[in-house]
C-alpha cells in the first residue's frame, strides 16, 4: 500500500502506521529492497544526534530503549533529534524534515508520530509506507505555522512496538522588532536664525518589542522643509529589539519661514516612526538674504548690516544723495532691540552701492521686509518710503517698499501695488514685499 | 502686511540693473532725497530671492 502525504492536525497526533483503523490509507511498497535474510529479527534501536543526544543504550534486540536513545544496533534510526525552524512571520509556514530508517532486516510496523505538549503551531507530512521494510527510509516533514509571536517549542515522539524516539522542535515567531520615536512632537517656537547657536531638540528611536535575534533592519530618515539633522547615530544603523536605540539631533536648516512637517524614522523592515514638528523661523542664515540692518546700534550714526555681506549704512540728514551724516540721529526701543527714528523732514539711511545688492530688482528677484511705527503718514508727498533702491537719474524704481498716502505700496519699476487699508499709527507692523523677477 | 499678502500683480518695463544705493526711510528721487515716511524703523533685511508666504509668515512670527 502507498502511504500518502498528509498535513495533519497537530493537536495530540498520533499517526500510526498500518496495524491502526484510526488512519485508512493505501499502503504500497515504497522503494527500498527487502532484504530476504533479516538477521535481526525486527528489533529497533533509535540513534539520537543534536542537543538531546547521547551515546549507547537504544533499542538492539530488546537491550534498550529511551529517548536519550544512542547507537544503532541495527533497529532504527531517526534523524535529526534536534529541528529548528528559526525565526518564522506569523501567518507565514515553514517546514522541516526528519529521516526514519529501518536499520533492521525485518519490516518495521507499527510506527507512531504523537506530538508534545504546546504543539498547536505544529503540524506534520510523511511518506513513510508501513510497514517500513528493512533496511529502507522514510522522510517525515514537520510544519511550523506560528499564529502568534513568541517563541515555540515542542516534541514529536517517534514510537515503535518497543522503543521510542523525541525529536525536539524550536521555533520562534513575531518578525523584527518595531520602532518607536521620542518624543512625538517638538514644537520649536520662534527660532531667530542670527542666533549664536540655534536651538535643537533630540529624538530617540527605540526598537520594541521584535523576536529574539531580531533587528530592525537599516533605518532612514524623512525630515520636513525648513528642518535638518545634526548629529546623527541612526541613518543606516540596525537597532536590536528590546532597548536598541540611536539618536538624532533636529534643528534649523536656516530658511526663514513658518514650518509644520513630519519627522519620519523607516526600517528596512517595514516598521516606521513619526514626530510632528513646527517653527517659526527668521534671520539670516539663509541663502538669498544680502543684508540685514537689525538697528541695535542705538547710538552713532552706523547702521551695521549684520548679513555677510556687511553693506553697513549710514544714518544722513539732508535733502541730496550726498547729504551728510545725521548730527544726532534718535535711536529708540524698537520691535527688537532699537530702532531709528525718521523724522519725515531729512533723515534716511543710506546704503552705498554694492556689487551684493546690483541684481536685485526689475530682473531680478527681491524680497524686502521691515518692522515699521509710524506716526503718522508724511502728506508732503502720497509715497512714503520704508526701503528702496532707485535708477540714479531717472524716475524709475529697483524696487520699492513703503505707502501711497496711508496705504502699502510696493512698486518695480513704474508699476506700483497699491493696498486698500491703511497701515496702522502708532503701532509696530511688519511690512514685506517680494518679487519673481519676472516681467 | 502684517503677514497678510493684500496685492499681488504683475509687472513689466524691463530695464537693465544699474549701480543704485539702498535706502531706509526715503527714497531717492533722481538726485534728491524725499518721500520720508515718519517714525520707527526696524529690522530690516534684503533678500534677492523671492520669498514664500510661509518665510514672509516666518518672519513676522519672529522674536
Amino acid at each position: 500500500m502507498k502511504f500518502r502525504s498528509l498535513l495533519v492536525s497537530p493537536v495530540l497526533f498520533a499517526l500510526l502506521f498500518a496495524c491502526s483503523d484510526r488512519v485508512a490509507l493505501d499502503l504500497q511498497p515504497n522503494g527500498g529492497t527487502v532484504p530476504t535474510d533479516f538477521p535481526n529479527g525486527g528489533d529497533i534501536g533509535v540513534m539520537v544526534p543534536g542537543p538531546t543526544g547521547g551515546t549507547g543504550g537504544g533499542v538492539v534486540g530488546g537491550t534498550g530503549s529511551g529517548p536519550t536513545g544512542g547507537t544503532n544496533g541495527g533497529g532504527i534510526t531517526v534523524e535529526p533529534g534536534f529541528i529548528d525552524f528559526g525565526l518564522v512571520a506569523v501567518g507565514s509556514q515553514i517546514s522541516r524534515s526528519f529521516t526514519i530508517r529501518n536499520t533492521g532486516s525485518t519490516p518495521l510496523a507499527p510506527l507512531e508520530l504523537l506530538f508534545g505538549a504546546n504543539a498547536t503551531q505544529f503540524s506534520l507530512t510523511d511518506n513513510c509506507v508501513i510497514p517500513l521494510a528493512p533496511y529502507v527510509s522514510c522522510v517525515v516533514s514537520v510544519w511550523l505555522t506560528p499564529t502568534a509571536p513568541g517563541v515555540v517549542t515542542t516534541t514529536l515522539t517517534v514510537s515503535s512496538a518497543t522503543a521510542s524516539f523525541v525529536v525536539k522542535l524550536f521555533g520562534s515567531s513575531g518578525g523584527p522588532p518595531s520602532i518607536a520615536l521620542s518624543p512625538s512632537s517638538h514644537a520649536f517656537g520662534n527660532v531667530d536664525l542670527n542666533a549664536t547657536s540655534l536651538p535643537s531638540w533630540q529624538f530617540t528611536v527605540t526598537a520594541t518589542g521584535g523576536t529574539p535575534g531580531t533587528y530592525t533592519g537599516a533605518l532612514s530618515l524623512t525630515i520636513p522643509t525648513g528642518f535638518k539633522v545634526g548629529k546623527d547615530t541612526c541613518t543606516g544603523q540596525s537597532l536590536s529589539r528590546n532597548g536598541g536605540s540611536c539618536t538624532l539631533l533636529v534643528l534649523s536648516d536656516g530658511r526663514p519661514g513658518v514650518y509644520n512637517g513630519t519627522l519620519r524614522v523607516t526600517s528596512a523592515m517595514g516598521g516606521e516612526a513619526l514626530a510632528t514638528l513646527t517653527m517659526f523661523a527668521s534671520g539670516g542664515m539663509v541663502t538669498g538674504m544680502i543684508g540685514h540692518w537689525q538697528f541695535d546700534e542705538g547710538f552713532g550714526t552706523v547702521v551695521k548690516d549684520s548679513s555677510v555681506n556687511a553693506n553697513h549704512g549710514t544714518v544722513r540728514q539732508g535733502s541730496t544723495s550726498s547729504a551728510a551724516l545725521h548730527p544726532a540721529p534718535v535711536w529708540e526701543s524698537g520691535k527688537k532691540g532699537r530702532a531709528l527714528r525718521i523724522d519725515g523732514l531729512d533723515d534716511w539711511v543710506n546704503v552705498p552701492d554694492s556689487d551684493s545688492i546690483d541684481n536685485t530688482g526689475i530682473n531680478n528677484q527681491v524680497s524686502i521686509s521691515a518692522w515699521i511705527k509710524l506716526d503718522r503718514y508724511n502728506s508732503r508727498r502720497p509715497y512714503n518710503v520704508v526701503a528702496q533702491r532707485h535708477m540714479v537719474g531717472t524716475r524709475v524704481e529697483q524696487f520699492f517698499m513703503g505707502l501711497n498716502n496711508g496705504a502699502p505700496a510696493v512698486g518695480i519699476s513704474f508699476f506700483y501695488g497699491i493696498g486698500i487699508t491703511n497701515v496702522p499709527l502708532n503701532e509696530w507692523v511688519h511690512m514685506a514685499m517680494t518679487y519673481d523677477g519676472i516681467q | 502686511m502684517n503677514g497678510v499678502v493684500f496685492v499681488c500683480q504683475d509687472v513689466g518695463w524691463p530695464t537693465a540693473t544699474d549701480k543704485t544705493p539702498f535706502t531706509m526711510g526715503a527714497g531717492i528721487a533722481v538726485e534728491d532725497i524725499d518721500e520720508h515716511m515718519v517714525g520707527l524703523i526696524d529690522e530690516v533685511r534684503l533678500y534677492d530671492i523671492q520669498l514664500s508666504p510661509a518665510q514672509i509668515a516666518g518672519l513676522y512670527n519672529a522674536p
